[in-house]
Order: structure tokens, then sequence, then C-alpha cells
């Protein structure tokens, strides 16, 4: 059992207690000067401190000797581990936020979180427009060996977190609630692939429920450790424009992918690119902004010249917004039968792909 | 002063041939009936009574009692009406001449004397062809369906007075004949009523030329209904056997309304409300339900996550072995039910996922729950599932010849016959009833299309279930076009047609 050194013990012994959130520990290790100095004062001031309640504190005194042994038990269970802000492996990005996490509890590792990363974010219930662009986001940004966070919700975070595993990308999910707890359950597969592909973090302890005012807090995290944060789709008064929030305070550059104008998943994107986030139609866009981000670009520009005359005509189609097949099928004049069969073989080649009501798009 | 009369009882579809012993003997006077007889035989004793009396013949004055052979079997039905009466005035010598062995006789009586026509005549008459019966004696309410039957006469008669003269020879009845008009009822509905939508088209036609069970997925209003009710106009006529078979499940349930035969492949469409029994079949004495009369035709289930759980699992019987057996109290009954299955359901919840025009305000819990009513061994036996768009302002307006149902089951005749051909020995008749060895062996792919397939199940994210699906679809459109081999293009388009399995539904 690896073996907790005093600053990971004593921040994660306050953490753990109820009543003590980020703001309280900042509170505590300025009264006391270092965590060191509250593990050996906290009984004799105890009486000074009106900012925390009774029961916190008598869980604190109470907790205090036995504490450790039960979480290096825990941690060794679920194969987690912990950082401080004083530890070296801790997130070089996430320290240069305003109020950075003391204390992360992560599975995984940290090795790669200072390279490159691209937060990509958006809506639970993503259209299938959103889904199409995570995916197409995340692919080229993963290929370009970006790392991906997110936050593990259902939706946009889903699709991303998903194709970064699948193009063998690294991925980091940040969660709002105990690195013991799975929500939401059906990402339980999701969770352990993540754990081995990048890491989950998370800055509460163990058994902490995911409530909702978590997660606002975890938005910080997410755009914190990440060098752009790419919005796929968000309706007005969402979390994900809450993180998009930080990352401007944070200093983060923000990627908005435009949306219609009468879809309310784009609201939240068209605002942020009418508040100044940088209008994000294609990787290029992201590149551009990304220090650094150039040199890994490799290009295969899309090549039609090898497609037959009919397949040509169906592309052009595509591309002058004939998107149903029933469209189709009027524009080019062929069969539905033969044009099916040749949309099939575009998609296989990767030229197009299809969307929930048999709508095809270009790649 | 003993009399022996034959008639006929039914168990399922299945007729079972019992005498109807007559005595009349001293005594007080007195009717009864014994050998397990129902209530409706039971109240027979006062129909047979009046119409023996209204038929101006005497009711003889002494004690009587009917006994029906074998006494262990329960009898029900009043078709025994007429055989009881037959039997009364043949132990009383108004019939004068012994009654042929090998004739039997079916029949309810009418207080006036008159016969009425019975349920199930037809199952009946077929049975006892069987058992060597020569003559049948039926209501003549019922000769249309009956007569279709050959090796047996058949006698139709209208009142017990006609009867009785026809059996004293006292009067001739001729055998009806029948005349086997192959003529197709004419459908009110057509293809050609159809406006655009040429993918679900072409969908349906594969469909209906392999016989394989369709799931219509769309938004509301998009056409799944009206495109449903079409397809029983383009699949290929019934056979004489297939239409026996039809009109036998129709006549027990007494919905063949004095008709003969049916030629018009059923269409049935339970609502979603339908019970267990009605889809089954059940009841006391089991009555065939929706599976069985849907036999030889189409299913349609609109709205299908709508049903229960329970009512869908019973389609899993049927859809596999193309029958279904219900066990009662009283025994166990097989019915047929061979049908086509055409459902059609929502994409969510609220119905806009994936429409360009409206906002879906489901959430994907939401959706998962909706997608999950139907997944797994009903899925896996639907073997096309596709999108349907709504149609366009334009095509709506637009006055493009559509092709109309007679044409496109003249493709799907022709494909049928390509395949009864090369499953002859197989026992089958369809791509969609092929088994895992005869995919082996008929849907051979070449390595082009072995290629696609691989890329098709990496890049699309399809399921291993699909797999065979997609070859037996690839098989009928490749019937459809009389190609032998299954060539790319057959398998490229038959992958589109696994909708459900894209990533997107999941």
């Amino acid at each position: 059992m690896e073996s907790l050194n005093t600053n990971q013990k004593i921040l994660a012994w306050l953490n753990s207690a109820r009543g003590i959130s980020h703001g309280k520990i900042s509170k505590l290790l300025e009264y006391f000067g270092s965590p060191k100095e509250i593990w050996d004062n906290f009984q004799d001031e105890k009486n000074n401190l009106p900012f925390l309640k009774a029961e916190t504190i008598s869980y604190l005194c109470k907790s205090k000797n036995h504490f450790d042994e039960i979480l290096l038990q825990r941690l060794h269970k679920e194969k987690a581990r912990i950082v401080t802000i004083y530890d070296k492996e801790y997130p070089i990005k996430l320290k240069q936020i305003n109020g950075s996490p003391y204390l992360l509890y992560y599975k995984g590792s940290l090795e790669n979180i200072n390279n490159i990363s691209i937060a990509v974010v958006g809506s639970r219930k993503a259209t299938a427009y959103g889904k199409w662009a995570a995916e197409k986001f995340t692919k080229e940004l993963t290929e370009m060996g970006v790392n991906i966070i997110s936050g593990l919700a259902v939706g946009i975070d889903t699709v991303a977190h998903k194709t970064a595993l699948k193009f063998s990308g690294r991925t980091y999910g940040i969660i709002g609630c105990g690195i013991n707890v799975v929500y939401p359950k059906k990402n339980e597969e999701l969770f352990k692939q993540i754990s081995i592909r990048g890491g989950i973090i998370t800055e509460y302890p163990f058994d902490m429920v995911p409530v909702a005012s978590n997660f606002h807090d975890r938005n910080r995290i997410i755009s914190g450790l990440s060098d752009g944060v790419l919005v796929i789709e968000a309706q007005e008064r969402s979390g994900t424009l809450i993180t998009a929030g930080h990352a401007a305070d944070q200093g983060r550059e923000i990627f908005a992918v435009p949306g219609n104008i009468d879809s309310l998943y784009s609201k939240g994107t068209n605002s942020l690119i009418r508040d100044g986030a940088k209008i994000t139609a294609s990787v290029t866009d992201i590149i551009e902004e990304i220090h650094g981000l150039k040199e890994k670009v490799k290009t295969p520009p899309i090549d039609y010249s090898k497609l037959s005359a009919t397949e040509l005509m169906i592309i052009n189609s595509i591309k002058e917004g004939r998107v149903t097949i029933d469209e189709l099928e009027q524009t080019t004049s062929i069969k539905a039968g033969q044009l099916l069969s040749h949309l099939t073989i575009l998609e296989m080649k990767g030229f197009i792909s299809q969307i929930p009501g048999n709508r095809f798009i270009l790649n | 002063m003993l009399s022996k009369v034959k008639t006929c009882v039914l168990y399922g579809l299945d007729g079972y041939e019992v005498s109807v012993e007559t005595d009349l003997s001293g005594g007080l006077p007195n009717f009864s009936i014994v050998g397990l007889p129902d209530i409706s035989i039971k109240e027979s004793k006062e129909r047979v009574r009046s119409a023996i009396k209204n038929s101006n013949f005497n009711f003889p004055v002494s004690r009587i009692t009917v006994n029906l052979a074998p006494a262990n079997l329960k009898k029900e039905g009043s078709q025994v009406d007429l055989p009881i009466a037959v039997g009364i005035l043949s132990a009383s010598k108004i019939i004068k001449k012994p009654i042929n062995e090998k004739t039997f006789i079916i029949g309810e009586l009418s207080l006036d004397g008159k016969i009425t026509g019975i349920e199930g005549a037809l199952p009946m008459v077929i049975s006892m062809r069987n058992n060597n019966f020569t003559k049948a004696i039926v209501p003549r309410d019922n000769r249309e369906e009956c007569s279709a039957i050959e090796g047996i006469d058949i006698i139709p008669v209208e009142s017990l007075c006609e009867l009785v003269n026809y059996l004293n020879e006292d009067f001739f009845i001729e055998p009806y004949k029948f005349s086997y008009n192959y003529t197709q009822e004419e459908f009110s509905e057509d293809f050609s009523e159809i406006k655009g939508q040429p993918a679900m088209k072409r969908a349906v036609e594969i469909a209906a030329a392999g016989n394989h069970n369709i799931l219509l997925l769309g938004s509301p209003g998009s056409g799944k209904t009206m495109i449903a009710r079409r397809i029983p106009t383009i699949l290929p006529d019934l056979t004489f056997e297939e239409s026996l078979e039809v009109t036998k499940i129709y006549s027990i349930s007494g919905l063949l309304n004095n008709k003969g035969l049916i030629y018009r492949r059923p269409f049935r469409s339970p609502h979603h409300t339908s019970s267990r029994t009605s889809m089954a079949g059940g009841g006391t004495n089991p009555k065939p339900g929706e599976v069985s009369l849907a036999h030889n035709g189409v299913l349609f289930l609109d709205e299908i996550p709508e049903f229960p759980k329970s009512v869908l699992e019973i389609l899993r019987q049927p859809m596999e072995d193309g029958r279904i057996s219900i066990s009662r109290a009283r025994g166990s009954f097989t019915f047929p039910a061979k049908f086509m299955l055409v459902a059609a359901m929502n994409p969510c919840p609220c119905g806009y996922l994936g429409d360009p025009t409206h906002e879906c305000s489901c959430s994907q819990g939401q959706i998962d729950k909706y997608l999950s009513k139907i997944s797994g061994p009903l899925l896996n036996r639907i073997d096309i599932q596709v999108e349907v768009l709504p149609v366009k302002y334009e095509d709506l307006k637009n006055n493009k010849e559509e092709e109309s149902s007679a044409e496109i089951k003249k493709r799907i005749t022709h494909a049928r016959q390509i395949q009864e051909e090369r499953y002859k020995n197989m026992g089958i008749f369809t791509n969609s009833e092929l088994p895992t060895k005869g995919i082996a062996k008929y849907c051979r792919v070449n390595r082009e299309s072995e290629l696609l397939l691989r890329d098709a199940f990496e890049m699309l994210g399809l399921s291993a279930r699909a797999y065979n699906k997609i070859l037996k679809v690839a098989r009928t459109i490749a019937d459809l076009e009389g190609c032998e081999n299954i060539e790319t293009n057959h398998v490229a388009e038959a992958i589109q047609y696994r909708s459900l399995d894209r990533k997107y539904w999941r």
C-alpha cells in the first residue's frame, strides 16, 4: 500500500468532512498558514473558527486519529490516488486558475495531463447534429494527440469520451461526485475505459453524491485543465455555458460550433459566438488559436478523384443540401435501390455519414 | 326404435366424428341428452322440440334418450341440433330410410324449422372428408365455403322439412358444386396513391418479396399506416391451399359472413390495448387470435412500443414456427400463424427525434426506454428496419404517375417463384425462413462484399445479429433483380435496411 504524504493526508482529512468546501479550506489555510499547522493546532484553536459549524469541528476532531488508515484502504480498493496542489504531479494548468482545488482524487494517470488539452462540452440532450460535430472534432483533435477533457455526462460528453477512446486518444473525465460513485450509471463501462486510457478526476471525497451544485464547481476544473474549451451545443442558461464562463475567466480559448438559429440547442453556442467566442467550423479554427498545435497537424485532404461519375453526382447533390434519400432520388434520378447501395459504399469509403431521419451529410 | 346419425364437433381446427344415437322407449315422456354435452347442446332440446313441431311433424310422446358417442369426449356447438332432430325423426320412423353411414349432418335449428348457418363448417367438412365420409349435409348458408372441398358431396339444406323429404328420397337435392373463380377481389387501396417516398416503397417491396418482417420508423404523419395498409395489395395471390387455411380459421371464428373461400390476404391491425388472449387466441373453447387471423397475410402493429411487453412476447413462437400452441384445461390446440409482421413506431416518445423541422422534447433516458421496449428477441426477428420520412408538400401536389400495386406485385410474384424453386426441397418458401445453414449455402457473397460487410460492422457499429439479416435481405434484392449471385450492390443496399442497428439509436 502506498502511503500518503503529510499534505495529502491533511487535505483529504479536511475534505472528507461534510460542510468543508473549497472556500472553507482556503479560510483555514489563511488562518493557520499551512496544512501542517492546521493539523497540529486544530484542537487548540477549534473555538476560534466561527466559519465552521460545530458538527464539522467535532467530526474533524473525532476522525483525526484513525482517518488515514481508512482512507488508504479505500484508495487501494478503488485503485484511486490523491494529488495535492503541493505535489509536483499536480496539473500545471490547473494551478494557474483562481480557486484551484487543493486536492484531487483520481483514477488512471496524470502523467500526460499537461499536454495540449481541449475540453469538449455540450448539452446532455444532444441532437444528432451535435453528436456528429462532437464526434468529428474529437476525432480530428485526437488524431493530433490532443487530450480530450469532458464531464462524463450523457450526451455530448459521452460522445466525446467514446470517440477519443475509439481513436486511441487520451481522455480525462471530470466528475461532480466521489471517485467511487458512477454517475450516470449507464456509463460504467466508459468509466473503466477512461481510467485505463486517461483518467477520472474529482475534487470530491468518497461517497459524495452528484448534487447539482457540485457540477457548477466541477466545470471550473474542466476548463482549468484545458487549453481551450470547445462548446458543441448548449441551451441558454445551461451548465455548458457555465463552463464557458469559467474558461473566459481563466483566460482559456473558447470555441463554439455554430448551429441553426432556430435550434434550442444552438442558442447557447450562437450567443457565445456573439460574445466573442471563436466560431468553429473546422478543426483549423482550433489549430490557429492553440499554441503548438499547428506542428501536429497531419492533413489528408479529401480526395474525390477516385469516385465514379454517379458517386460524384451524389456527393454534389449532398453538397447542395439535398440530404434525404427522397430528395437525392429526385435530383439524381437514380432508382432508390441503387441509390441506397451507392450511399452505403460512399459511407464505407468515409465520404459521407448518415444521421437519424435518413439524412446524409458530407464528412 | 333406435337410430344413429353421424355428426362432427371441433377441437381447435380439427373435427372429430360423433355418433348421435337416439332411442325411443316406453315410460313417462322425457327427453335427455347424455355424452358430455355443453350448455349449447343441452339447450338444443328446446330448439329441436319446437322445430319438429313447427315443421308439422309429430314429436314422439315417449322416453327419448340421445347419446353422443364417444361418451368421453366433451362436445360443444349448435351444429348438433340438426343431427339430434334427424335422429328423433328417424327413430320415430318419420324418416323411413336408414341414414347412410358415410353421411354426416351439421346445422343449427331455428324454432320455425329453418336451418341456420354455423361456425367452423369448413374445417368440419375437411376433417370428415379425411375420415372417408362421402356426403355432408350442411346449412345452405355454409355451402359456399364447404363446396371448395373435393371428394365429398355437399348437400345444402334450408329447412328441416326439406331435409326429411330428401332423406326419404321424395325430393332430390343436387350436390352443390364448387365454382372456383380465382378473380382476386378488388382492393380499395392502391400503391399509386402514395406520392413520393421512393425509398420507403422500395423497402416495402423487398420485404414483401422475401416475406421479411419490417419495422417502419418515422415521425407522426409520415405515412407509416398508409403504406402498411397497402402491403396486402402487392403480396402474391393466395394459392388454393393457403386460401383454404385462411378460410378455415375465419370459419371457426365466425367471420366468414356467408362468403365462400377467402381469396384476399388478410390484413389484421389489432390496437395496442389488445389483450394477450386476443392476440394469441384462447378462451374456454379456444378460438384463434389475431396472430392466426393474420395467417398468410399481414399483421400490422401500429405504435408497437405501446403494446405491453407480454403481448409482444407472444409473437415470438409464431414468428419462429408459423403456428401457435394454446394450452388450456380442456387440452392443447394448435392454430396456424404464419404472417408477415409490419410494425410501425415513432423514433422517440414525442415522435420528432431526427426531424429537421420539429424539436424533440425527449431526454436520452426516455428515448432509451422507449426503444428498449422492442429490443432483443423480437427485434431479432425483424429483418428490415427503415426510417420513413415525412412527405413533402411538393410530392403531395405532384401529379407524377406513381407505380400501381399491380406492377409491383408482378415483380414480387416473380421473385417469390425464384425462391420457391430454390427451396423446394427444404420445406420453406421464402428467404425470410432461411435457417442459418441455408444462409451459408444460398447467400454466398463475393470477396468485395465480404470486405464491405466488415467495414460496415466497424464503421456503422452494426450488431452481430444484423449479419445474417443483411445476407437474407441481400438475397431477396438479388432475387428481385433475377440475379443468381448476390452482388456487392445488393449487400450495400441491404445494409441500409438496418436503421435501428446504427449507433445513433443506441
